[in-house]
């Protein structure tokens, strides 16, 4: 029973004594990985009731229905004797939380998947708590770097010569009920493989869905035109995924949008806003919910946000509204900084984007930056003076739970496919 | 409704007339009656709308024998400032299942109304909330404990809610161990 001192007439008894009570007591604490752990320290039953009840922890989360941005995958290039071939160690975690929600790297290292060293080539997508990789093979792997759970993809064999691109995404939807992204772990999950057909340079498409285990129809745009893929990483907005791609046409070159909806499984591709071929840029998700697009202009640090102007659209030509322009150096405060660099020594580019929470990652020379595109809040991950590549920020969000998590491993992410 | 009927004890010598009033009564464990809107009890605790229902609603006073007069008059004050200040249909969801339904952060007169309780009233409003099944009452006393452990060390919770640590020394540094990186600044 209670420890408290009795008051007044009445027996006072304390919430915190019966186990119901406790629990929605416990149910608001942050999302951080850090939390449970921390009240699980008070006593033992709160350990029992917040570590070993499967239960209680998804509950935790459906309470919070976000999972917290815990950090990001990146690709550091590293070239051994100036050969082509990367280390796996390359692929890195880079936490962005302070203590005590600081996953270590070593946590989420790639190292502990059973393949060995020199199998990754690129990493192409992080969503949902998923990881997509490409494997020395030319296959997709996909992993789980909470549970350690993966599945290798064999590509169908009309994309194994081209230039691909991908992403993953969990099967369900923002609104499924029932269901909180960053607990996906046992979830369905599809890969989405875009890649521009060679004869032609014309959009295709082909969904993995790890439901049936199977690629689905090859889907192609059959607008004009001749495009290539940039290699960016994809944004999701609403039931649609994005990439930006470049267009090709007598010669000249423009950025466009790819765009693909999940649902009706239709490709379009929109003419992108003016820019420099210079400028760094980003499929941004608009304030409305639409798409939008940010552009940074080198070297005068302007950033541009755009909102693509839907109902406008006709024939694939759309319009963009420019609905912002910040001078980042002024934001930053990095005028004299600035100043003192020559411009071959600056390295200014959007290097990511956290589609949850509308944050793009930019490198200024040696700081990388996360800026709020609506609210301008920013903040200043770290300075780096050790690299000379700078590589693509994919954001890693998840609910981390600390202990023993092996229940969440389901069955459908360990294992291999094969093309059907 | 201007006059805050939760404040202070029902009048004694309240007549009822009317079969149909639109408040009910509602008596504390130590005997104080108070008066509250029959709509807003109904609409904000389960077990008043079962009440009320059932026919089991005393005009002279329905005993609430589990509940103290402090938790009770901050019970009837809760469902009259709701009634004043949330359109209704807002943070009802019968139909969404409890187990999934997206928590809703407290309005800011929801965070005065528990900012301004002691502990021990906190305490007593959670379990008269839990009595009474009134899922939003909870959740927002919940929210206010829970906010109050927020940044704590284990330590300083257990100090805080008068918690014995029954952990050994090596039990406490084996579990600390396993997740250090959780308690990096402790």
């Amino acid at each position: 029973m209670s420890d408290q001192t009795t008051t007044g007439h009445h027996q006072q008894t304390s919430p915190l004594d019966d186990d119901d009570l406790l629990i929605e007591i416990l149910l608001p604490m942050p999302p951080q990985p850090s939390s449970l752990p921390r009240v699980s320290l008070v006593c033992k039953r709160w350990r029992r009731l917040v570590s070993n009840d499967p239960s209680i922890l998804r509950r935790h989360r459906a309470h919070h229905r976000k999972p917290p941005l815990l950090g990001f995958f990146e690709h550091r290039l590293f070239f051994p004797d100036h050969s082509c071939r990367l280390d796996v160690d390359d692929i890195l975690f880079n936490p962005i939380p302070e203590p005590p929600d600081r996953i270590p790297p070593q946590l989420f290292s790639m190292e502990r998947f059973p393949a060995s060293t020199g199998w990754a080539t690129r990493l192409l997508s992080c969503r949902h708590g998923h990881v997509l990789l490409l494997d020395t093979s030319g296959n997709f792997f996909v992993c789980d770097p909470v549970t350690g759970g993966h599945v290798r993809l064999v590509i169908p064999p009309e994309f194994t010569d081209l230039f691909i691109n991908a992403a993953v995404l969990c099967a369900a939807g923002d609104e499924d009920e029932g269901h909180v992204h960053g607990t996906c772990h046992w979830s369905p999950f599809k890969v989405v493989l875009v890649a521009m057909f060679g004869n032609d340079g014309r959009p295709m498409v082909c969904v993995y869905s790890s439901e049936t285990g199977l690629w689905g129809n090859t889907f192609r745009h059959d607008g004009p035109g001749t495009f290539r893929d940039s290699g960016a990483s994809s944004t999701l907005i609403d039931h649609a995924l994005y990439w930006e791609i470049d267009a090709y046409n007598g010669g000249h070159m423009a950025r466009a949008v790819l765009g693909f909806d999940l649902d009706r499984q239709t490709l379009t591709v929109i003419k992108g806003p003016p820019m420099e071929c210079s400028d760094s840029s980003q499929i941004v998700k608009a304030m409305d919910g639409g798409v939008g697009f940010a552009t940074l202009s080198y070297p005068t640090l302007h950033l541009r946000v755009w909102h693509w102007n839907v109902n406008v659209c006709q024939d694939d030509v759309a319009t963009w509204s420019l609905v912002k322009t910040v001078d980042l150096q002024s934001i930053f405060g990095l005028q004299e900084h600035i100043q003192r660099l020559q411009v071959s020594e600056r390295r200014d580019f959007i290097l990511g984007y956290d589609e949850d929470d509308g944050v793009i990652f930019i490198n200024i020379h040696s700081c990388l930056f996360m800026l709020q595109h609506d609210s301008m809040q920013f903040k200043k991950h770290y300075e780096r003076t050790e690299r000379g590549h700078l590589s693509i920020c994919y954001p890693f969000r998840s609910f981390y739970p600390a202990g023993d998590y092996s229940y969440l491993i389901g069955p459908s992410i360990v294992g291999e496919t094969q093309c059907n | 409704m201007e006059v805050d009927k939760g404040k202070g004890e029902a009048e004694e010598t309240r007549k009822v007339a009317e079969a149909d009033r639109d408040t009910v009564t509602l008596k504390s464990s130590d005997g104080k009656l108070f008066e509250v809107s029959k709509e807003a009890a109904a609409r904000l605790s389960t077990v008043l709308a079962g009440m009320i229902a059932g026919g089991s609603i005393d005009d002279n006073g329905t005993d609430l024998k589990q509940i103290g007069s402090e938790a009770l008059e901050n019970v009837v004050d809760y469902c009259n400032k709701h009634a004043n200040s949330i359109p209704s249909a807002a943070l009802i969801s019968s139909s969404i299942s409890f187990n999934t339904a997206p928590f809703k952060e407290p309005e800011e007169w929801e965070r005065k109304f528990v900012d301004r309780l002691s502990h021990d009233a906190l305490f007593d409003l959670v379990e008269a909330a839990n009595f009474l099944g009134m899922e939003r009452l909870l959740d927002v006393t919940c929210h206010k404990i829970s906010e109050m452990m927020k940044g704590k060390s284990p330590d300083q919770i257990r100090e805080v809610f008068n918690i014995k640590n029954d952990y050994t020394k090596e039990e406490l540094e084996e579990i600390r161990q396993e997740l250090a990186w959780a308690f990096y600044d402790d």
